[in-house]
Formats: C-alpha cells, sequence, structure tokens
C-alpha cells in the first residue's frame, strides 16, 4: 500500500506520457477487469444478498421471511451473546497479535543464520500451516486434555498445576490461541524471514562501522525496514483473526455428549464467525446472522482504511 | 546476502545456544504430527491407550492398504480431482492475479484505490453467510458439481486470492520505475511490457505463491463442501471428512490419522520440491 | 510479441474452457429420472444402505438412486434446500425435524401413506409416527427409519471377578433400582477402573428419574425447580462428589466409548448405536447391555434417538423416492436392519421378530420391547437448538465443579425464558 500508487507517475516527458495516460487508463481496467468482475459475481452478489436478508427473519430452508427493518441491528447490541462473542474475538485477535506475531519475528530472526539442517527445521515450523485442520484438531484435544495433556506435560517440568485447558472458561480462550499460534506461526516466520534477508547488509556494515550494538541495529536498522513486511502482517493477520472460526468449532464440539456448538465451556470461545454460523445454521436465523457479518465486515474495512492512512507514519517503504 | 551485520557476530557467541532453541520448539512442533503417524498405525481398540504409545506396539498398514483398495474412498481419485483443481487454480491465479496486480501497481486509472480495497474486502467476508447466495449463483451457471465451480472464481481473486494480489503488489512495487520507462520510450505498449519486462522481474515470488496457493486449494474445505457433492468429483479434503462420524464415538480415528497422513505428503514433497526457491526467491525480490 | 500472443491465447482458452463446461453441466442437468438420498455416516453408511436397497433395484431396474453423503450434513442440506434442488429423501433427525417442518420444508406424505400397501401404521409405536408427524393435523411427514435407546452397558468379568450378580440378572430379580446401580458402581470403583462411565453432557437421561414433567409444554420448560435441580445434582455427584464416574476432564483425555473397551470402566450408560463398534472391536472381555435401572417411581427412564426418512419439498421424484422409504421402512427392508443388529427396526413386528433378537448373540437383544414401554415419548418444546445451547454451555460449567446446580438452573431458566416465548 505505498503512497506510489497514490501519486502520480511522474512525468518525463509530455507528448507520450498524455499518450500513455490514456493507454494506462484502458489497460488499467483491462488488466483489473477479470478480477474485478469476478470479485463482483462472486463476492460482491452474496454481500448484497446477505444486507438484504438482514433486514428480514429469514431462515435458510423458509419460505416467508418476515420484514424486520433495522431490527436486527438493533438486536445486536442487546444480545449479551453477541456482545460476548465479540468480546471473545477481541481478545483472540489480541492474543494473536500480541504473542504470534513476534514469536514469529524472533524466529524469524532466529533463523536468519547459516546453520547445519536450518532448512530442515525450517519445515518443522511450516508443517502445521499447511495441515488440514480437520485431522489436527483432534490431535489437539489430546494435546490440550488436563490430566494426560502433553502441553500440560510440558509445564509441569516449569513446576506449573496442570490448566483445565478445554473445560475451565477462564482458561479455554488461551488454549485455541496456543493452539492457533501453532498453526499459523511458520507462515508469518516465512514472511518475516523474507523481508529480513532482503535488508541490505551495507545498513549493518555502516552501523558496524559506528559501534553500533545489536540491540541499537535491531530498532535503528532492522525494525524500520523491515516494516513493510510488519503492516502486511498485521493486516492480513488481523483480517484473518477476526474470522476465526474452524479451530473453535472443531475443538469444542463433540465433547461428552452435549450440544455441538464448538463455543466452549460457558461459551468461552464463541466467536463472531461461530455465532453467526450457529445463527445461520443451527438455529435458523439467517437473517440475524448476516447483520452480524455486516457488521463484523464494516468493522474489518473501519479497520483496514485506518491502517492504511496511520502506515504512512510508520511504513518506510524507500530503502 | 545471506550474513548481515548481526548474524555475522552471534554465529561464534551464540549460535549453538540458538540452535538448541529451534531445535526444541521444532520437535514441540513435530509432537502432533509424530502422534498422528502413530496413531495411523494402530487399530481403533489401541489409539486411545494411557501412557500413549509413540511407537505402536505392533505396527497395523491395513488402514492405508484399506484406503487405497476400498472402492468407498477412492483416495487415487481425490488425488486426481485435487491436483486438477490445483494446477488449474495456480495457473488462473499466475495470469489474472498478476494481471490484477501489476494494475494496481503501477497503471493510474480512476478508482484505483476504491478497486482495489473491494479487492482487500473480499478477505473480509466470512464464506458463511454467503454459502447459500453462492450456491444460487453456481446452480444458475450450472456449476454445481463441476470443477469450474473449484476453479474460476479463486482464479479471479476470490476467497483468499486477494492475498495473492495483495503480496504480488507488493512485488511489483518494488521493481524500479527507470526500467519500464525505457521500456515505454522504446515503444513498447502496456500489455507487451507487462509480459516481457515486467512479469519476467517478479516471476521469483511465484515460487511462493504456487506453494500458498497449492496450499490453500489442497485444504479448501467450505467451498467445495457446498458445490460439490458427487463422490466422484470429491477433492481430498472432502474424502477425509467422511471419516468423521457425526456420532463422534463412532469416527474411525486410525483411517481419519492414516487418511490425514495420505493428504499431507504430496503437500510436503510439493514443499520439499519447491522450498528451496520459496525461501531463496522470496529474500531475492522481497516484499516492499 | 511472440509472448504476448501466447498469453492471450491462454486467456482466451480458458475462457473457452469455462463456456464448454457450461455445455456440459446442462447435459448433467437433463438426466432427473434418479433419485437423490442425503445421508450421514458417510462411507460406511453408504454401504450399508446400498446393500439394503440392492434387492430393490433389481426389482426396478428403472430407478436409479444417488446416494450423497456430505460431510458437515445439515449445512449441505439446508443449502440445497435453499438453493431449489434438495434431495429427494434425507435422513431427518429428530431435533432438526421440528425446524425444517414448521419451516415448511418437508413433503406431507399422509396421502402416500394412505394409499400405500406395505406402509402399516399398526406396525409402529404410535409415539414415533407421532414424533414426525405435525402437531396439529398429526399427518405424516417422515417415516421412523430405526430407533436406539439408552441401555448400561456392563463387564461381565469385572462383576464375576468383584463376586457381584451382573445388572442383567438383577434386573431379572426385580432388583435393578437406582440405588442398587449406585451401590454395585461404588463397589466396582478402585484405582484402575471406575465402576460407571457416564458422559455428564447426557444428563437428560437422568432427568426424568427425579423431574418427569420438567417439559411441560412447548414454551414451557421448567429448570428451576427443585426436582430438575436435583437431576442435575445426581449427574454431578456421580463424578464429583461419588466419583463412581469419570470427571468431565478425565473425559476430555480418554473419550468415554474407550474407556469401557479399555477395561477402565465397569458400567457405560449410552445408546444402542455402540454396540455395533463393539462387536466389530472383538473386546477381550465378556460384555453385555441391560435395561436402566428403576428408580423411585418404580420405573425404569429411558431416551429415544430416532431416524426418520423424509421427502424434501420440493424433491423432482416424490413418487420413487416414497417407493423407496415404503420398500426401507417394509418388512423386508427393516429385516436387513435387524440383520445390522445396532439399531431397533422401527417395525414392531420386525423387532420381535429373531432376525433382530438373535442378530448379535442370543439373548442380547430380548429386552428390546421393555425399552419400547418405558421410553420417553420424545418430547417438543420452542427453539429447540438455541435452548439445548443454552443448557450446554451453561451445565459444562456445573460438571466441572465451577458453579452449583441452582445458580446454573436459576440462569438458565433465565436464559430460555424468552427463547421459549419467542
Amino acid at each position: 500500500m505505498s503512497e506510489r500508487s497514490i501519486d502520480k507517475t511522474p512525468v518525463q516527458n509530455r507528448s507520450i506520457m498524455s499518450h500513455r495516460d490514456k493507454a494506462e487508463r484502458m489497460w488499467g481496467f483491462i488488466f483489473v477487469g477479470f478480477v474485478v468482475s469476478g470479485i463482483l459475481t462472486f463476492m460482491g452478489f452474496p454481500l448484497l444478498y446477505g444486507i438484504y436478508i438482514s433486514f428480514f427473519k429469514w431462515s435458510i430452508i423458509g419460505k416467508n421471511p418476515v420484514f424486520l427493518g433495522l431490527k436486527n441491528y438493533a438486536s445486536l447490541l442487546n444480545d449479551h451473546l453477541f456482545v460476548q462473542a465479540l468480546g471473545n474475538t477481541v481478545k483472540y485477535v489480541i492474543g494473536i497479535i500480541v504473542f504470534c506475531v513476534p514469536l514469529s519475528l524472533l524466529l524469524a530472526l532466529l533463523f536468519n543464520r547459516e546453520m547445519p539442517f536450518v532448512e530442515g527445521l525450517k519445515i518443522a515450523y511450516y508443517l502445521p500451516v499447511i495441515t488440514m485442520m480437520v485431522a489436527i484438531a483432534m490431535v489437539w484435544r489430546w494435546v490440550l486434555s488436563t490430566e494426560y495433556g502433553l502441553l500440560n506435560y510440558f509445564l509441569g517440568f516449569l513446576g506449573i498445576k496442570k490448566v483445565a485447558w478445554l473445560t475451565d472458561p477462564g482458561w479455554a480462550m488461551p488454549g485455541l490461541i496456543i493452539m492457533s499460534i501453532w498453526k499459523g506461526v511458520g507462515f508469518n516466520m516465512v514472511l518475516f524471514l523474507a523481508g529480513l534477508k532482503n535488508i541490505p547488509t551495507v545498513y549493518y556494515e555502516a552501523a558496524d562501522i559506528d559501534g553500533a550494538g545489536n540491540l541499537k541495529k535491531f530498532f535503528k536498522i532492522t525494525l524500520p525496514l523491515l516494516s513493510p513486511t510488519t503492516f502486511f502482517i498485521l493486516l492480513t493477520t488481523v483480517i484473518h483473526s477476526f474470522q476465526i472460526f474452524e479451530q473453535a468449532l472443531i475443538l469444542f464440539s463433540g465433547g461428552a455428549g452435549g450440544e455441538i456448538t464448538g463455543a466452549g465451556p460457558d461459551n468461552a470461545c464463541n466467536t463472531l464467525v461461530l455465532y453467526l454460523y450457529n445463527n445461520a445454521f443451527k438455529w435458523q436465523r439467517a437473517g440475524y446472522g448476516s447483520a452480524q457479518a455486516f457488521f463484523l465486515f464494516i468493522i474489518l474495512i473501519i479497520f483496514t482504511i485506518i491502517q492504511m492512512r496511520l502506515q504512512k507514519r510508520w511504513v518506510h517503504y524507500e530503502v | 546476502m545471506k550474513f548481515n551485520g548481526i548474524t555475522m557476530k552471534r554465529i561464534h557467541v551464540g549460535s549453538s545456544l540458538v540452535y538448541v532453541i529451534l531445535l526444541a520448539g521444532g520437535i514441540f512442533m513435530l509432537m502432533p504430527f509424530v502422534w498422528m503417524i502413530s496413531s495411523s498405525l494402530k487399530d481403533m481398540e489401541s489409539i486411545f491407550v494411557f501412557p500413549p504409545q509413540w511407537i505402536p506396539q505392533k505396527v497395523i498398514i491395513k488402514n492405508y492398504i484399506e484406503l487405497f483398495t476400498n472402492s468407498y474412498y477412492n483416495f487415487g481419485r481425490y488425488y486426481l480431482n485435487t491436483a486438477i483443481v490445483v494446477i488449474f487454480r495456480i495457473t488462473g491465479m499466475f495470469i489474472f492475479c498478476s494481471m490484477a496486480a501489476y494494475g494496481f501497481a503501477r497503471l493510474e486509472f480512476p478508482f484505483k484505490n476504491v478497486l482495489f480495497l473491494l479487492v482487500l474486502a473480499t478477505l473480509m467476508q466470512p464464506i458463511q453467510v454467503s454459502m447459500v447466495p453462492l450456491y444460487f449463483e453456481m446452480k444458475f451457471f450450472r456449476w454445481v458439481n463441476t470443477f469450474m465451480a473449484l476453479v474460476i472464481p479463486h482464479s479471479l481473486g476470490c476467497f483468499g486470492g486477494a492475498f495473492s494480489i495483495f503480496l504480488l503488489r507488493q512485488y511489483f512495487m518494488a521493481i524500479p520505475k527507470d526500467l519500464e520507462d525505457a521500456a515505454f520510450i522504446d515503444g513498447c505498449n502496456i500489455p507487451r511490457t507487462f509480459i516481457s519486462i515486467m512479469l519476467p522481474q517478479v516471476k521469483t515470488a511465484y515460487a511462493a505463491l504456487a506453494i500458498f496457493n497449492f496450499q490453500s486449494a489442497w485444504n479448501d474445505f467450505v467451498w467445495p463442501l457446498i458445490v460439490i457433492n458427487n463422490p466422484k468429483r470429491y477433492v481430498v479434503s472432502l474424502g477425509i471428512s467422511q471419516f468423521l462420524s457425526d456420532r463422534a464415538a463412532l469416527t474411525n480415528w486410525p483411517l481419519l490419522m492414516a487418511s490425514s497422513v495420505l493428504a499431507l505428503l504430496p503437500i510436503i514433497v510439493v514443499f520439499l520440491v519447491f522450498q528451496k526457491y520459496f525461501m531463496r526467491n522470496l529474500v531475492m525480490s522481497g516484499l516492499k | 510479441m511472440r509472448k504476448t500472443k501466447i498469453f492471450w491465447s491462454v486467456v482466451v482458452l480458458i475462457l473457452l474452457l469455462s463456456l464448454s463446461v457450461f455445455a456440459a453441466g446442462q447435459k448433467e442437468g437433463a438426466v432427473e429420472k434418479t433419485v437423490k438420498f442425503a445421508m450421514w455416516g458417510g462411507a460406511i453408511e453408504k454401504q450399508t444402505v446400498e446393500a439394503y436397497l440392492e434387492p430393490f433395484l433389481t426389482r426396478n431396474p428403472d430407478i436409479k438412486v444417488e446416494i450423497l453423503t456430505p460431510p458437515q450434513y445439515w449445512d449441505v442440506i439446508q443449502t440445497m434446500v435453499a438453493g431449489g434442488t434438495p434431495p429427494d429423501i434425507c435422513y431427518m433427525g429428530f431435533p432438526e425435524f421440528v425446524d425444517f417442518h414448521d419451516k415448511g420444508a418437508i413433503l406431507n406424505i399422509q396421502k402416500y401413506a394412505d394409499s400405500s400397501k406395505i406402509f402399516d401404521k399398526n406396525d409402529f409405536v404410535p409415539a414415533h409416527l407421532a414424533t414426525f408427524s405435525d402437531r396439529e393435523s398429526g399427518e405424516l411427514y417422515g417415516v421412523p427409519k430405526d430407533w436406539s435407546t439408552y441401555v448400561v452397558y456392563y463387564n461381565e468379568d469385572m462383576f464375576r471377578n468383584a463376586g457381584l450378580q451382573t445388572p442383567w440378572e438383577l434386573y431379572e430379580k426385580g432388583e435393578w433400582t437406582l440405588d442398587k446401580f449406585l451401590e454395585v458402581a461404588g463397589i466396582l470403583t478402585n484405582d484402575k477402573a471406575h465402576g460407571l462411565i457416564f458422559e455428564p453432557g447426557r444428563w437428560k437421561t437422568f432427568v426424568p428419574y427425579f423431574a418427569p414433567d420438567w417439559i411441560a409444554g412447548a414454551s414451557d420448560v421448567k429448570v428451576n425447580t427443585r426436582e430438575f435441580i436435583s437431576a442435575i445434582d445426581f449427574v454431578k455427584d456421580l463424578s464429583l462428589k461419588l466419583k463412581v464416574s469419570p470427571t468431565a476432564d478425565q473425559l476430555g483425555d480418554i473419550s468415554a466409548a474407550d474407556r469401557f473397551s479399555q477395561q477402565k470402566g465397569a458400567m457405560y450408560i449410552i445408546g444402542r448405536w455402540m454396540a455395533m463398534r463393539y462387536i466389530k472391536g472383538n473386546l477381550p472381555f465378556k460384555w453385555n447391555i441391560a435395561p436402566m435401572p428403576v428408580g423411585k417411581d418404580g420405573r425404569a427412564h429411558t431416551w429415544v434417538d430416532m431416524v426418520a426418512y423424509s421427502i424434501l419439498d420440493g424433491a423432482k421424484n416424490p413418487d420413487i423416492a416414497w417407493k423407496i422409504i415404503e420398500y426401507l421402512t417394509g418388512p423386508e427392508g427393516q429385516a436387513s436392519v435387524a440383520k445390522a443388529g445396532h439399531a431397533i427396526p422401527s417395525r414392531i413386528s420386525v423387532a420381535n421378530s429373531d432376525a433382530f433378537l438373535k442378530s448379535v448373540r442370543p439373548g442380547f437383544h430380548n429386552e428390546a420391547h421393555l425399552a419400547i414401554k418405558d421410553a420417553q415419548p420424545v418430547l417438543v418444546f420452542n427453539n429447540w437448538s438455541r435452548v439445548w445451547s443454552v443448557f450446554g454451555s451453561k451445565l459444562d460449567l456445573v460438571w466441572t465443579g465451577q458453579k452449583s446446580a441452582e445458580e446454573a438452573c436459576a440462569e438458565i431458566q433465565k436464559e430460555i425464558d424468552p427463547l421459549l416465548k419467542e
């Protein structure tokens, strides 16, 4: 999201350029046209449809929707489950941003050196990213289980008491975040690694001559020059994390005979998308679910626009 | 390139410590997989024994044999279908997403920023609420139970394809402007500049994108779930989920684990083959 | 220039390809003679039903059946219904039936049933047919496929080794009471195994023992009562106070079904369907099933799980679909259900025949009719699944001891009342 895309191309040769401006217009539309028409068809129509049904009391299988006006939106704020889901989702997003992103940066920094078998090690970190959730959630139920779980086993070495990750409402969300970090840390790590390797060594050489310490180099060179990557990662991670769904559904459904909503103990892992999914497909309230989806959409759009504005202050594109 | 100021010094001092940390972390990351593989070699009754057996007492490979021989599973078919989808999707993505990325990065036209926000907005719409209207559309196009449904929308940047456009756009923006200007002054028109000058500049990015897209196509579940209900057109992710029973107690875990291992194998192979390019080439052109 | 040409020809080629598939799709749409039959349970279920259908399809070579086994069954079915291409026949579970029927998504099959020579409503348990009928008009919307009750599985070896009479023997003597049940569970609990395995999430099994009238009407569910609370306390105490059953945490570590097969529990309360797995698994010990114990009111209570075949509204071939349902729920089709042995055939005559009673091993199923007597008619209330999820999320905290039953029940009542009135 560089400013270059917003600023006009610097003009060098007027006669060629004005002709080029016209050509650019035409080709610009053609080049993005395929994708934009695809998006309008496959994402635009469903979005409009969703907004439309959000004004109705609507069931997916029902035949007679009832017009409600803005009632679905009004009831969002009175619905304590929705407010809770919003809170849970924000907790999750913050958890991922605070733990997963710095951890992936740390890993990238550690990996950014020549070591034997380092490529093989990288694959170990990347494997979870490419694994299907369905299969791995089962394994994770075992990792997080209280009595014999792998995680509690390791924590035991540190003298930490057994934690009921799957049944304690206070620990269910941290458990979910830990699983998501395991699943996603490799992805961001690879992106950070690419960003790191792309920083020209001359900067560090210059800093060496000045006698700068490692910490200073990190804050004065690495972090600023890495900012375009960091920006990309933060933006996509937030958008992605706000839509956390599958992990919770699989991890917390099919417990000890209870109903399957995947919301976790006392709804502690009821996230926005999970809640709207349950509304639309389990509880016959597709109109209400659509209102939630649109609400989420607006949050994310606003967030993205703010991010794109704010990036001027901290993202350095010029290398 | 490989060594920057920080790493040169640390190699001698902290390298072994770093190595130990990374190794321990790596083992933790791999632990669930080891368990997955070991479970796939057990039978129903010994899978949940405590303490867990990392190495099965008696190794059973009948789970794998069953996956390939029982005509109700047909893993060969799922592989083939998924491969078709993946190949077309990646080809389509290369063509259409790089065109769009180039447009957004380098061409000037009205509403560019709005349109780009539109592309990004596709990442913000949870597919769960779009399932029904999308099914309408697929029915309208007569794409239900066809590969078209699995290929076309993704090729056109929908359902996460925007990620590729965003990433490619960052790459295109990193190319020095002079290169392009020189081509224009030489009389190259825009499509020609794009194909013969710009595309070769970012070709390194494609290894990374191929892996990202391969992985997302391979693991895609919700979308095929809506549009494919004919087992002949099942992709791997749908094939696997057949082992999950609604009554959780009846789920055949060893078979599910075996099928997950099988589902993971191709992607690991692809990753190993490409990862050299993948890691290196991300580096060469970088993210700007 | 060559590169440009190659590039554009690839673009054109792809567009043409998509057009060609348009055409292919149209052809596919023309074949409408096949009946689409949707079910859950994946490849195994498909295999089973295909075997049921084989004799029928050989006799009717013009009928073709396409079996769909979508993962995430209900999502896909709802989407297909909304898209106007519902499967002709589908498995219909009980709570889902309420929603589907309320929204008018299921075809009324009363007229088919009336004119049928095979369908005989007197051969079904009336409460079962009522479950899948309209509550006011009584017209039929689904034919029960088979059903299942909760029973007590027990590890006979464990009882013998402890010198105890088995639940079955106690039952035959008329001594199989709730107190006796708790007593043997206590005796059989030691550091290696629990006397009982009961998943607290299946609390509904024990509620009728304490609060038989907890569902007083479609909009009247009484949770905040002494009776209901004592039922919840009973379930909670099994694991937290008496410690005869594993806790929710322990069940998370090793599932209930696996605990029984690994001899970590002497008794296990679950539906009959589990027998299928244990028979296949060749358990290394002697096991059997017994009815639920008799409560203070002198009756045993159990919970019924039921599945029906329904035809969806908008089905392309309802007539052929009915023929298939008629066959599957007729004497011949039910005989194959009986042979499988895990669920009770919905035809009373078949359930009472040797085909079913001897299917697993002699003596295994001969309590099928008894279960009919004790089975609760399936109870309906408004907003079933939402209300149910409130129960789930609140009671989870009771099972782990983080909340008292009183507190939880008061909260549940407060939350479900508006839902029930909606």
